[in-house]
């Protein structure tokens, strides 16, 4: 079993380079816009957003990602390998927005603050079983349109966040279409 | 009303409380910055010290989570905990200013605060006095009064640094020393307007009439005869004589004391607190409702060992010594389900003095989230304080008793307390959902 393991991982780190490799061509080669700026957007970033809890969602990511759906498909798909925890979809019926968002490992509770209606506490419990919490937490929709966000150091087994209630992240976690990863 | 501004002290000058806000129980408790969606670094501190186990602010309060809006940010260690115990002790009192109010009176505080409700002290005390200047002038040109807590322990250091850097009118700056949060509840007049039965007295005896021991002794023999004739019609009605016995085992226990044990010298009273029709326990702690209090005479049938936990803001035990002396008091809770299959104990009080007259309140209240039906049990022994052999052999049978495992074995053992010498008194309640 660990022999399969640590070639899985080798097949990873190989697999990395080769994107790394990749990435440095096209940028050596990559077109770009008429001011300058690049338009085409490699799958290292795709892949170093997806797995680096510091590395920022840019403009041109979220550009790229609006407008090609290759690189959708890609970070879908890293999220859905990479990611430890993720949420179960709701019900196909319940199109309301919820409070409530559970998944493998967690559970998410929206609380209104009572000092200010238009805050918004996000509650992560994370199930005992947990070793090592989620450091990031990602809420994508269909579209890819992707919230991100560096979770703090755990306490008592949870994590909890105030945001505004117009924030774009309480926007995707209340809305049932999206997908919510932790890494 | 006079309102009061509280200002906690910090190293970059004091900030001040805006507002404190009862959340929802499952959120943890937040300082945040000016209103805003900003929960600063010391609140998983607040959180601690506000939820029980750890925290007293719940124990005192009755609630277990609260959202602090502070001026200025509050970085790092716990010298802000006298500040906020206090802003919520004004807050339960509806003293506390808020933005926009007018205040008659500034608290300036800094000290940290333990589980018992004693204050110690903190570093920096000249620091945070010298930048809180402009704000002593800024309070002192609105002809308010300042009030300036500090621990004991750093009363001498404070007083140097008043005199020092005094930039505001001398005569509006007052200096407290304190250490417990009584004395400055008592400085602030916060004790006498607090509302009975929502603060938790665990190591503050109150004061009341002593009252004579003939009288309570055949107000009980009465209301012991008209219980069990009460139960013994209900019970020949419904033909349940499990529930006589059991029911007469705790009403009498609860007056004359166990067999072996010498006469009770101690009256108890519940104090039960609920919120208005239509009112919720977090209105009622913050003065936004007026709670309905009831004191019952625990002896008293009309409360009965059925009480519905729903809606029960804050339930106490008032146990007073009627004796002419001072007595020493254990106290042992137990809890269980109905089945039996959960039987616990807690250790409430070990050797408190309890001067003559004097009373001590026990927080009686049950889980506040209830799925199942509980009994509750409160055993208080009381012995005179001068025999020391007694107390001894008193401690050693408690603690005995505070291992017993299941409700069969306990009421096996309790009666070698009675042999004691002690004086037994049991007050039991069964929460429902």
């Amino acid at each position: 079993m660990k022999e399969n393991d640590g070639g899985h991982m080798e097949d990873l780190f190989f697999a990395e380079a080769v994107f790394v490799a990749l990435d440095t061509v096209d940028t050596m080669s990559g077109r770009t816009g008429p001011e300058g700026r690049q338009t085409k957007i490699c799958f290292n970033e795709i892949y170093r957003f997806a797995t680096d809890p510091s590395y920022p969602m840019s403009l041109e990511l979220k550009e790229a990602l609006r407008t090609e759906p290759r690189l959708r498909v890609d970070l879908r798909h890293l999220l859905d390998r990479k990611m430890k925890h993720r949420s179960e979809r709701c019900a196909a019926a319940s199109t309301r927005p919820t409070t409530i968002r559970r998944g493998s490992g967690f559970r998410i509770t929206l609380r209104e603050s009572r000092a200010d209606r238009n805050q918004i506490y996000v509650i992560i419990q994370f199930d005992a079983t947990i070793v090592a919490p989620p450091k990031t937490l990602f809420v994508i929709d269909g579209r890819c349109d992707c919230q991100k966000l560096r979770l703090p150091t755990p306490s008592a087994g949870g994590v909890q966040l105030l945001v505004e209630s117009d924030s774009a992240l309480i926007t995707a976690l209340r809305n049932p279409e999206t997908d919510v990863f932790m890494q | 009303m006079k309102k009061t501004a509280v200002l906690i002290a910090t190293t970059e000058g004091p900030s001040e409380v805006q507002c404190i806000t009862a959340e929802d129980p499952d959120v943890n408790s937040v300082f945040c910055l000016d209103r805003k969606a900003i929960p600063l670094e010391i609140s998983s501190d607040y959180d601690a010290f506000v939820r029980r186990p750890t925290g007293v602010i719940d124990a005192c309060f009755g609630h277990g989570a609260y959202r602090i809006d502070v001026s200025h940010p509050i970085t790092c260690g716990l010298s802000w905990q006298l500040g906020a115990f206090i802003a919520h002790a004004l807050a339960d009192a509806g003293r506390l200013a808020g933005p926009g109010q007018t205040a008659s009176q500034a608290v300036w505080a800094s000290g940290e605060v333990d589980r018992a409700l004693r204050v110690g002290g903190v570093d920096d005390i000249a620091r945070k006095l010298k930048q809180s200047q402009a704000a002593f002038s800024a309070w002192s040109k609105k002809d308010a009064e300042i009030v300036v807590v500090v621990p004991t322990e750093n009363v001498e250091d404070a007083r140097i640094a008043l005199q020092e850097t005094a930039s505001a009118d001398p005569d509006r700056i007052r200096l407290l020393a304190v250490d417990t949060v009584d004395d400055i509840l008592v400085s602030l007049h916060l004790a006498r307007h607090r509302r009975r039965g929502s603060w938790p007295a665990r190591s503050r005896p109150r004061r009341s009439a002593v009252r004579s021991t003939w009288r309570s002794a055949a107000v009980g023999v009465c209301l012991a005869a008209l219980t069990v004739a009460a139960i013994a019609i209900w019970t020949w009605k419904n033909g349940d004589l499990y529930s006589l016995v059991l029911s007469a085992e705790t009403v009498v226990g609860k007056i004359i004391g166990e067999t072996d044990s010498p006469a009770v010298g101690i009256d108890a009273s519940m104090i039960e607190t609920r919120p208005p029709t239509g009112g919720t326990c977090a209105a009622v702690h913050f003065g936004l409702a007026s709670a309905l209090v009831k004191e019952h005479v625990v002896s008293d049938t009309s409360n009965g060992p059925n009480m519905t936990a729903r809606g029960l803001c804050d339930l106490r035990y008032r146990i007073t010594n009627r004796l002419k002396t001072r007595q020493t008091l254990w106290v042992l809770a137990t809890r269980d389900n109905l089945e039996g299959g959960r039987f616990r104990t807690r250790i409430f009080q070990q050797a408190q003095q309890l001067p003559a007259g004097e009373s001590l309140d026990l927080d009686g209240r049950p889980p506040r989230h209830l799925k199942n039906a509980l009994i509750q049990e409160f055993i208080i022994l009381a012995t005179p304080s001068d025999n020391v052999d007694k107390d001894s052999s008193v401690a050693t049978a408690l603690h005995h008793l505070a291992n017993v495992k299941s409700r069969s074995d306990f009421a096996r053992n309790i009666g070698n307390i009675g042999k004691t010498g002690a004086a037994v008194y049991r007050i039991e309640h069964i929460f429902r959902p």
